[in-house]
Parts: C-alpha cells; structure tokens; sequence
C-alpha cells in the first residue's frame, strides 16, 4: 500500500517543474491583469485603484473602437479567404498524382518564414520607390505606376491581410489534404454511381466529411486574429494615420509608447475574455453537435 | 478514360500555375541577393550578372549577423532542450505513471492554448524589468520555453498515448524506479517525436516577434529576425544587401524544413485538425 502511493507521488513530481513554470510565467501574469485593469497603472509605479474607470474610459474610446473595426474586418477575411483558398487548392492537390508532394513542400514554405522578413519584404515591394509600382512604371502603365497600398489608407489594411494571408494558407492547405485523405473513397465511389457532379459531391460527401477540421479552424481564426499583431506592426505599426490600427497594436502602443499599463491591461483583458469566450461557446457547441450524432 | 487523363493533366498544371505564382516573393528575394543595388535600383526584375557573393558579406556586416546568429542559436537550442526535459517529464508522468490530478494537469497543459500572448505580455514586462531580465537571453528563454508547453504536450502526448504499456509494466516489476524507466524504455522509443519537438520548438523561436522585439531591446541581445527587422529600416537604397540579409535570416529555417519537411509539417499541423 505504501509502494503505490510512493509511486503515485513520484509520477506527480515528474509533471511538477512544467506546472510550476507554466503556472508562474503565464498563469499568474494572466491573472494579475485583473487586478491591474482597475489600477491607474504606468508600468513602474504603485498601481492605485480607480475602479471601472479604464473600462468606462474604453467604451468611449474611438481608437479603440475603430480597431475593433478593423480587427472585424481582418477576422471576416481570415475565416474564408485562405479556407476558399486552402480547401480549393487541397481539392485539386489531392486528385492529381506524386507531383502534389513537391508542390505542397513549396506552398508550406512561406509558413516557416519569420513575419519580420516577409513583413519587411513585402514592405519592399509596395513601396513606391523600390517595388512593384517601379515595373508598373517602366511598363508605362499609369495608373499602378502610383502604387503604393501601405500608404493608402483604404487599402494599407488589405496589403497587410494580404501577406499575412501569403504566409498563412499553406498551412491551411495541408491541414486540408489531410483532411481530406480521411474521407474514405467508397464514398466518393458511391456518388459516382448516383451520378453525383463535382458541386453535389462537395456539398454532400465532402465538406460534411471534414466538418470538424473546418470547425476547428473556424475557432483557431477568431482566437488568432483577435490578437493578431506581427504583420501590421511590421509593415505599418497601425499607420497611415491609425488606417490599420487593431485591437492588439493599440494595446501595445498604449503601453509602451504612452504608459498606460492600467488602460492597456482593461483593453486587453477584454480583448482575452472576449475571444476567450467565443472559444468556449464554439466549442461546446460543437460537441453538443458531435454528441448528438452518435 | 481519355478523358479523365486529361482533367489530370488540367488539374496539375493549375496547381503549378498556382505554386509558381506563390512562390514568386521567394524567388525575387533570391535572385535580387544576387544583383547590385544599382542593378535593382534601375529595375526590380531582372537577372544577376554572375554568382557573386558580396552582398551577403556586406548584409552580415552590416546588419551585425554574428552576434545575432549566436543570439538565436543560444536561445533556440536552449529553449528547445530545456522545453523536451520539462514537457518529456511531464508528459511521461501523466500518461504513463498513476499520479495524483491526472485529469487535471492534462485538462491545465492544453487549456494553456487558449490563453493569448497578449494577456501576459504587460505584466510580465514589468516583473522583468524589475528582476533584470529585461535583455538577456535567459530571461527570454524563460519566457519561451512556457509559451510553447501547451502545443507541445498536446503533440507529445497523442503519440505516448499510443504507445504500448508492456515494457512499463515489465520493468517496473523488475523494480526498475520511474526516472530508469524514462532514461531506459521511454527516450530510445520517443526519439523520432522528440527529434520534431527540438526542430519546431527551435524554428519557432527563431522566428518569433513579439516577446523578442519586447523583451530584447539591446542591439546586442537582438536575434536573427529582429536585426532584419532594423536592419530594413536603417537602409533606404541599398536593396541588393535587403534582400542578402532576408536570405541570411531565413536560410537556416528553410534548410531544417527542407530536410525534415515531413516530419515538420506533420508536427506543425498535429493537434490542429482534431481541433
């Protein structure tokens, strides 16, 4: 009796040293945005209590809710565009023969790419001065001669999804042919007896076949792009003119740039509990789903 | 049949046609590394003269590469041992030792991928500051090795799940302690996996932005990324050193993923499609 709890507590040891390290370096500063989201806060300072005034200030904030916009607007993009473009191309990947592998190495391959590189370089090839618009402007086509997307602000938001997105949908692709291996082919053959076109097969075989895969990737976008920070902080750091800003580059910007640790905890936390909670609701629903079905 | 063939052949060239066009960013940053700036100066598109190298000794120069490579090494193999010591222990003591809470600490590892980065960034920001780990590559490695735990104990442990329990049992009997069991059953099985672990936990941080470009604000300290990061900023004309010094920076995750792609892509998406 002595032996097995010995061994029990010696099995509890072997997880200690990763729950502890987790525990402190990202539980408890989670946790402690609670309490700094009601402090007047500036990072160094003895935070002082004010209550609910940073979250009152936030609901008033047009910064602030002009990135909720724009987070919308970048949130919307990301659930469908590399999914169209993802699911398509793992639709023609997965029917023609071994030239798929080399092909898919290659679309992968921007996903290993670090976003201050391809953000940077990116930078490079919309900029007036050394990029795209310079061939435009040799080929004498007047009017991309001028352009210059990150200097535009109805447009500098959809360069930066667009290099985001370039980075990103190979990724989708694998996880897509992957997807699709599953689907087990007497299915497919099974159409094909009915007399099933392509549309039918992929309203009635396919997508049904690899609903969860899409599910899960319809929860990984929100929680992604609500905090989504890398490439607009590279290519335009929320400029021309706060035209790109987002919910985490403000909150970056007001902490670090203007020390409003306390206002940036309460945007912040909301932003967290926000997504934090969509997550839940998805997920719950689609195991309710999935339970219901067996 | 005839015509089946040729909806293959239609199919592949679409899907070549599209991997070309994907591909063409690469392709110009490795052609233009090769170019002068003159060269690039007068048009964006073209084809170098020669194979010439000096870019690429300028762009290391110039953008401090040395001390940048020996920053992101350090942190990368660092983060990626330590990471496989704590998230091996640990995923060993809940899927294969009767411990205490099982069901929470599995529920805690992978509850962990839900907590954004951006919750933990202020707070942690500060406490560095006053612990003086603000610049120094252990502080940062601190950091890594808890944000990547969570996608690390979900990989690890859907492949310890599989794997037979006979030889625990066995050696247990011969009174082998936990810790001989680890050393002598578990690490020759799990190398392939651990392998991936040291791989993808390595390129992730290589590549990562946000805590680093916080937390490692000394020019000295900058890893790879970072200092392209700066170094793009602080050149206006010289594109041909630009595009080197992209090259320089990405070289050694395109050759890990080049050499290792299954493996890679099969850890990177693992987890992902089971949701």
């Amino acid at each position: 009796m002595k032996k097995i709890k010995k061994t029990r507590l010696n099995g509890t040891f072997f997880i200690l040293p990763a729950f502890i390290w987790h525990f402190c370096i990202i539980v408890v500063p989670a946790c402690s945005m609670f309490y700094y989201s009601l402090t007047n806060w500036n990072g160094l300072s003895k935070p002082e209590f004010v209550g609910l005034a940073n979250f009152r200030r936030m609901i008033h904030d047009t910064d602030f809710l002009f990135a909720i916009r724009n987070n919308l607007i970048w949130t919307v993009l990301f659930l469908f565009v590399p999914l169209v473009l993802g699911l398509g191309m793992a639709l023609i990947f997965t029917k023609i023969g071994k030239i798929q592998m080399p092909l898919r190495t290659l679309c992968f391959l921007p996903y290993v790419i670090s976003a201050a590189v391809s953000g940077k370089i990116f930078t490079v090839f919309y900029s007036p001065y050394s990029g795209v618009a310079t061939i435009f402007d040799k080929l004498e086509i007047e009017s991309l001669s001028n352009f210059a997307p990150l200097g535009d602000r109805a447009q500098a938001l959809y360069a930066a999804a667009f290099v985001d997105n370039w980075h990103w949908w190979g990724f989708v692709l694998v996880l897509m042919m992957s997807a699709l291996h599953q689907v087990s082919a007497e299915l497919y053959e099974a159409a094909d007896m009915e007399g099933a076109g392509f549309f039918q097969k992929l309203v009635h075989v396919t997508i049904p076949q690899i609903k969860p895969t899409i599910a899960a990737y319809f929860i990984f976008v929100i929680i992604a792009t609500f905090t989504t920070f890398d490439y607009v902080w590279i290519m335009t750091q929320g400029g021309p003119a706060g035209a790109t800003e987002l919910l985490s580059t403000r909150i970056y910007k007001t902490n670090f740039l203007t020390y409003e640790s306390g206002y940036s905890s309460a945007m912040s936390l909301s932003v967290c509990l926000f997504a934090l909670s969509v997550y839940l609701i998805l997920n719950y629903m689609q195991h309710r789903k999935g339970d219901r079905r067996e | 049949m005839k015509r089946k063939r040729r909806k293959v052949c239609l199919l592949t060239a679409a899907a070549v046609i599209v991997t070309l066009v994907h591909i063409i960013p690469l392709a110009t940053i490795i052609i233009n590394s090769f170019r002068t700036n003159q060269e690039i100066n007068l048009s964006m598109l073209g084809f170098p003269k020669g194979i010439d190298f000096q870019n690429y000794l300028v762009a290391w120069e110039k953008g401090g590469y040395a001390s940048a490579y020996v920053n992101s090494l350090i942190i990368g193999a660092g983060t990626a041992f330590v990471e496989l010591f704590v998230i091996g222990f640990a995923v060993y003591g809940i899927q294969k030792t009767d411990c205490y809470f099982k069901k929470f600490f599995s529920t805690y590892f992978v509850a962990g991928l839900a907590i954004p980065a951006f919750t933990i960034l202020v707070p942690l920001f500060s406490f560095y500051n006053q612990a003086e780990l603000l610049n120094t590559r252990v502080g940062i490695i601190i950091i890594y090795v808890a944000t990547n735990m969570s996608f690390n104990y979900m990989f690890l442990s859907a492949f310890f799940e599989g794997m037979s329990r006979e030889l625990d049992e066995a050696a247990r009997i011969d009174g082998a302690t936990e810790m001989q069991n680890f050393i002598y059953n578990t690490i020759p099985m799990a190398k392939p996996i651990f392998t991936s672990i040291i791989l993808i936990t390595f390129v992730n941080t290589w590549n990562e932005f946000l805590f680093s470009n916080t937390f490692l604000q000394e020019k000295t300290m900058r890893t790879v990324s970072l200092r392209f990061y700066n170094f793009v900023g602080s050149t206006s004309v010289e594109y041909g050193y630009v595009y080197a010094a992209a090259i320089i920076s990405i070289l050694p995750v395109v050759v890990i993923y080049m050499f290792t792609q299954d493996k890679f892509i099969e850890g990177m998406t693992a987890g992902s499609v089971k949701g």
